[in-house]
């Protein structure tokens, strides 16, 4: 048996798959929350722009942006296959069914949780990577975009010539130019102003505190899952991890969930 | 007809080993020119199919379970034994051999047994090659208990599950062999006779229990691993689906039926509880490793403890009668079955049940739970506990289990010679279904013993000897003109079951067959009962052949005509039972007669003019049958009063 | 003992002629029912009843009725064996039930498991699966002496625990994807734990997934359903056990089965 018709071809080989890119997705959790922790900085966004500018500038971080999207659609799919060899297992559904004794709601809904935290996502990259892509800026004094670490969003000429492309961040030597053009302020978005203007919107916010909850059900089944899968079963260290999958999944999506609320009261 | 058991000559220990040698042997490269049918798919059945299909004959196996691994060998709890001496308390073949003569009461053929005591070993070296998870030490060597009528360790075992290890070790050697080619295994058939040409089995015809259909499958020899009869008492340990129908249909092809007197009345199983029951469940016998059993002494405490009074652990010491430790000092509760069940009626007779309404004496773990701690008992008897608990919502932990003795497993059979065919050329039978090794009594943990002996290490050798007599592409096929006779024979007989169309289901019937032969070839039979009894079965088969009601049809599944034909071959069988029973005028084993019983109450033997078996032969419908004799020779063993005291 | 009141019960019961019949559920009520009856043989009385009227009977597996052989096999309100852990269908007694109570009971419910009439279903498969590998190769007589080898107590009884299995089915018929893993991986893992199983092991866990995955089983997305309702309490560690097995077999052995 190749390791390719293990992988594609048999149910253990297919888990293997949505195992592997379930915790890699988890690793992509670890660093999308460290890094938003600086949205409870009180520096009026300062540190979290300048998490925003590393992570959309850093050549490494791009590439990685790719895998992560990739490991998403593996997910997905796969999340999808399976679903459908499932369901041909058994094509007559039992007439009484009374399966909350012997499995956790969230363990048999897998599907459920995935997909609202699959819409959730869209709505998420479209709120803020789609706007900060691709919204329009607004005018911003040059300073303050320097110092608050804002992403020009239009070109700036003067004389035929092109000061700053849409998609600089200011540095010092940018912003001598500008002012020596006179040119006081600039078209730019931040990604705190963002988050700050979303979460304003109490229904958005809720919006995020339910997915989160769906994200924490979500992996509190998949993290032991994947292990599980993977193989890796000891009396001793298996309830460890099953209690570490439970902490992930409260405390993840307990700090993401915190931050939609924090913007919302500091409004 | 004459019997030729076909023992060879020799010192007891060198007969197997110069038969063996003396057997004609089928060249490797002409096995595969012969197709064996088993019917039966437990320890012998399967043991036997993947050991032959092993050596290179091509196999064919069937059982009327979904799967092979669901023959009733599976239930066997306790163990099996074996002569490893591995616990260097006195063990040997001999010892083992001896102690078997002596537990079937010196009914049983000297050679036969004495093999069986050789293989034994043989077979746990077989078992744990194939992985089976056999109890072991801290060491990691193989634990042994002890078990009824011996007085040495000798007894292996897998938690209460010996049987259902055992089998799926013998199963999974068979999937081997389906998985290689060498074996086809049909599920959900049943087979209801065999072919016969110039006088030898050539074949049998199966159901097909799904589609009802009727199917020819030819064979150079046809070995019957189909268990015991058992379930001719309607109630009993066996499986619900147990039956003799084709030993029976066996037997009136000419096979001879030996001794279908000895049956084993199990001491420990749980006690009739209503009308509807439909089978008593075992509670092993290495319970009485630990459990005492017990009734009060007097019936005014018997009276108190059945209206709820008192309870079991309220009664003092001094009240309770002990009565197999007090009667039998030497070997306490550990007394054989038979003696264990026959006292246990004795008890209940004079009016000491334990329950009201029925029948039962107290097995009690209180001084052992106390001795070693619950939690050993649990390691040892866990399950078991629990089943008890599950069926009697009683907790055995904290109060003593209530049981009482069924009808277990059956020593009579088809008669076979030492090669184990029976007297039909070419048809063989192994396992419970044949009659040679145990006598008028099994011990305990011997039935595993005997089905593996017979189906690993006596049947490759043997069917050999015929198989190379007879010669390779010399049995006719199905289209032989007497597969289609027995065909329509059976069409014949089906049809008139499905015709009857009366007011009584298969199973009222069957229950009162099986009252009867409980009544009157049970635990203790008198001439005059069996005389009466065989009258009663009389009246119900004439019952059943004018007022069953069989519903449905021939072409599909159909339970009830499943069940029909088995009753039907039960009467008959049950008729035989008590007519072997009424002709036995002693009392040896399961088969006590209350007219030949010694001033203590034990059992009588007549060695003088009943060293015998009984091979009973067909002679038709409304024919009484003829019994032929095979004498016993006791070259070796010195026939003694069994005492147990 | 529980008391002797009898009970009256409406029972639910799906009646399919054979594997093309759409099949339906029938309401049966019943009544003087005992306490102290199993299950089974409140079908026995049932069936009793439909033969006198002249009705067809209800077609069902049972054989040893004593919890081993694995035969019967009942969804019954939902749940495989009915409402008690670790019990088999034929240990379910009726003191488990409430007068007046209605009890739907359905066949084990898998493409893989066909109904073959009314509450019998095929499960051929399993064999299918055990006939792929699920022994260890070793003629009679090839064996050593039984205590040549030492075997720890523990290894014995990891391996006794996983033996336990009775193949009834349970397994897949609570499983929500109708998945064979914990009846594949309590064969595979019972050798797997013992010396004698080692030679094989690999082989044993890959020609079993692969016959399993044949068979038209489901995923096991490792709800723990299958153990919660598996009569004989075989753990899901085993499934875990086997996809290491498994996994390593085939994506880090150099040599390909």
């Amino acid at each position: 048996m190749s390791i390719l018709s293990t992988l594609f071809k048999h149910s253990i080989g297919q888990k293997l798959i949505m195992g592997l890119t379930g915790l890699f997705l988890v690793t992509f959790l670890v660093v999308h929350l460290s890094g938003n922790l600086q949205l409870f900085m009180s520096d009026n966004g300062v540190a979290f722009n300048t998490y925003t500018k590393f992570m959309t500038t850093n050549p490494l971080i791009r590439v990685a942006e790719w895998i992560l999207f990739a490991g998403f659609i593996v997910h997905i799919i796969y999340a999808i296959i399976l679903t459908r060899q499932n369901r041909k297992a058994r094509p007559v559904r039992y007439a009484y069914s009374n399966p909350k004794g012997s499995s956790t709601w969230f363990s048999r809904n897998m599907g459920v949780t995935g997909s609202i935290v699959f819409i959730f996502l869209a709505v998420h990259l479209y709120m803020f990577w789609g706007i900060f892509h691709w919204g329009g800026g607004e005018m911003t004094p040059v300073n303050d975009v320097q110092k608050y670490v804002y992403k020009v969003t239009d070109d700036v000429t003067a004389g035929g010539n092109t000061l700053v492309s849409a998609g600089d961040y200011l540095d010092e030597k940018m912003v001598a130019t500008l002012q020596s053009q006179n040119v006081a302020q600039v078209k730019a978005i931040s990604m705190y102003d963002i988050s700050k203007k979303s979460f304003g919107n109490p229904l958005i916010s809720l919006f995020y505190v339910i997915a989160m909850v769906l994200l924490g059900f979500h992996l509190n089944h998949g993290f032991q899952s994947a292990f599980r899968t993977l193989g890796f079963v000891h009396e001793k260290y298996t309830p460890f991890l099953t209690k570490l999958g439970t902490a992930i999944s409260v405390l993840f999506p307990l700090v993401f969930a915190a931050m939609p609320i924090y913007l919302y009261l500091t409004q | 007809m004459k019997l030729d058991s076909k023992v060879p000559e020799g010192p007891l220990a060198d007969k197997w080993t110069n038969h063996k040698f003396n057997l004609k042997l089928v060249n490797p490269a002409n096995k595969r020119k012969y197709h064996i049918i088993v019917v039966g798919t437990g320890l012998a059945g399967a043991s036997a199919a993947a050991s032959l299909a092993e050596l290179g004959y091509n196999v064919s196996t069937f059982c009327f379970q979904d799967s092979p691994r669901r023959a009733h060998s599976i239930a066997a709890q306790g163990g099996i034994n074996a002569a490893k001496n591995y616990q260097n308390d006195g063990d040997s073949v001999y010892r083992l051999f001896y102690d078997t003569i002596k537990g079937g009461d010196y009914r049983s053929r000297e050679a036969n047994t004495h093999r069986l005591a050789e293989v034994s070993v043989n077979i746990i070296d077989q078992c744990v090659a194939q992985g089976v998870p056999f109890a072991r030490e801290y060491g990691g060597y193989l634990a042994n208990r002890s078990f009824g009528g011996a007085q040495v360790s000798r007894t292996f075992y897998a938690r209460g599950q010996t049987g259902q290890q055992l089998l799926l070790g013998a199963y999974g050697a068979l999937n081997r062999q389906i998985g290689l080619g060498n074996v086809q295994s049909y599920n959900r058939r049943e087979m209801l006779d065999i072919v016969k040409v110039d006088g030898r089995a050539c074949g049998i015809i199966v159901k097909n229990l799904i589609t009802g259909e009727l199917e020819r499958h030819a064979g150079d020899a046809v070995l019957l691993c189909t268990g015991g009869y058992g379930n001719a008492y309607f109630l009993s340990t066996n499986a619900m689906n147990s039956n003799a129908t084709a030993a029976w249909r066996a037997h009136k092809k000419g096979a001879l039926f030996a001794n279908p007197c000895y049956v084993q009345i199990h001491p420990t199983c749980i006690p009739v509880h209503g009308d509807y029951q439909s089978k008593l469940t075992l509670m092993s016998e290495s319970l009485r490793n630990d459990g005492r059993v017990w009734v009060p002494r007097d019936k005014a405490t018997v009276e108190k403890l059945q209206q709820g009074q008192i309870k079991a652990a309220d009664i003092p010491e001094a009240d309770r009668f002990y009565y197999l430790e007090e009667k039998y000092p030497a070997f306490g509760n550990l007394v054989p079955r038979d003696v264990a069940s026959r006292n246990a009626k004795y008890v209940t007779d004079d009016g000491l049940s334990v329950i009201p309404d029925g029948e039962a004496v107290f097995l009690d773990f209180t001084d052992a739970i106390n001795r070693l701690g619950k939690d050993t008992i649990a390691a040892r008897y866990g399950n078991l506990f629990e089943m008890y608990q599950r069926i009697t919502d009683d907790n055995p932990y904290q109060v003593p289990m209530k049981i009482f003795p069924a009808v277990h497993y059956t020593m009579g059979g088809l008669w076979v010679d030492y090669n184990l065919m029976t007297t039909v050329p070419g048809l063989y039978a192994l396992g419970e279904a044949n009659f040679s090794d145990h006598g008028a009594n099994r011990l305990g943990a011997s039935a595993l013993m005997q089905g593996l002996a017979d189906g690993y290490f006596v049947i490759p050798f043997t069917v050999g000897d015929y198989l190379a007599e007879i010669g390779p592409g010399n049995t006719p096929g199905t289209d032989h003109p007497a597969f289609q006779e027995v065909e329509q024979s059976i069409q014949a007989h089906t049809q008139q079951l499905l015709g009857i169309n009366g007011s009584k289901t298969v199973d009222d019937i069957h229950k009162k067959l099986g009252k009867a032969i409980w009544d009157h070839c049970g635990m203790a039979r008198t001439a005059d009962g069996l005389r009466e009894g065989i009258e009663k079965i009389k009246g119900i088969k004439e019952e059943f052949w004018n007022d069953v009601r069989v519903p449905g049809n021939d072409n599909e599944i159909n339970f009830e005509l499943q069940k029909a034909w088995r009753v039907a071959d039960f009467i008959e069988l049950g008729e035989l039972m008590c007519r072997d029973a009424y002709n036995r005028n002693e009392s040896c084993g399961g088969h006590f007669r209350e007219d030949f019983q010694t001033p203590e109450g034990e059992a009588l033997r007549n060695d003088a003019e009943y060293a015998y078996a009984a091979a009973w032969e067909w002679k038709g419908d409304d024919q009484p049958h003829e019994m032929i004799k095979e004498d016993l020779n006791f070259e070796f063993v010195e026939l003694k009063t069994r005492s147990y005291k | 003992m529980a008391s002797n009141t009898s009970l009256s019960l409406t029972l639910k019961i799906w009646r399919q002629n054979g594997p093309n019949d759409k099949g339906k559920i029938v309401t049966y009520p019943i009544s003087d029912i005992s306490p102290e009856m199993s299950f089974l043989e409140m079908f026995d009385v049932l069936n009793d009843q439909l033969i006198k009227k002249g009705e067809d009977p209800i077609a069902f597996d049972h054989d040893c009725r004593e919890g081993i052989c694995g035969a019967c096999s009942m969804m019954i309100n939902g749940q495989a064996h009915g409402p008690h852990r670790r019990t088999t269908t034929c240990q379910l007694h009726m003191r488990s039930f409430k007068d007046g109570d209605t009890i739907y009971v359905e066949p084990w419910r898998a493409a893989a498991f066909p109904v073959v009439k009314d509450l019998v279903v095929d499960r051929e498969a399993f064999d299918r699966i055990l006939q792929s590998g699920g022994y260890i190769s070793v003629n009679t007589g090839n064996a050593q002496d039984a205590n040549e080898m030492p075997i720890a107590n523990e290894i014995a009884e990891n391996a006794m625990d996983a033996a336990e299995c009775i193949g009834c089915g349970a397994c897949v018929a609570s499983c929500k994807n109708a998945s064979a893993m914990l009846f594949v991986s309590a064969k595979a893992s019972h050798l797997a734990y013992l010396p004698q199983g080692q030679p094989e092991r690999n082989r044993r866990a890959q020609m079993m997934v692969n016959q399993m995955d044949e068979e038209g089983f489901g995923n096991c997305t490792n709800t723990g359903a299958c153990e919660v309702q598996c009569p004989k309490g075989i753990s899901i560690k085993n499934i875990s056990r086997m996809n290491a097995d498994f996994l390593r077999s085939t994506i880090a052995s150099e040599t390909e089965i």
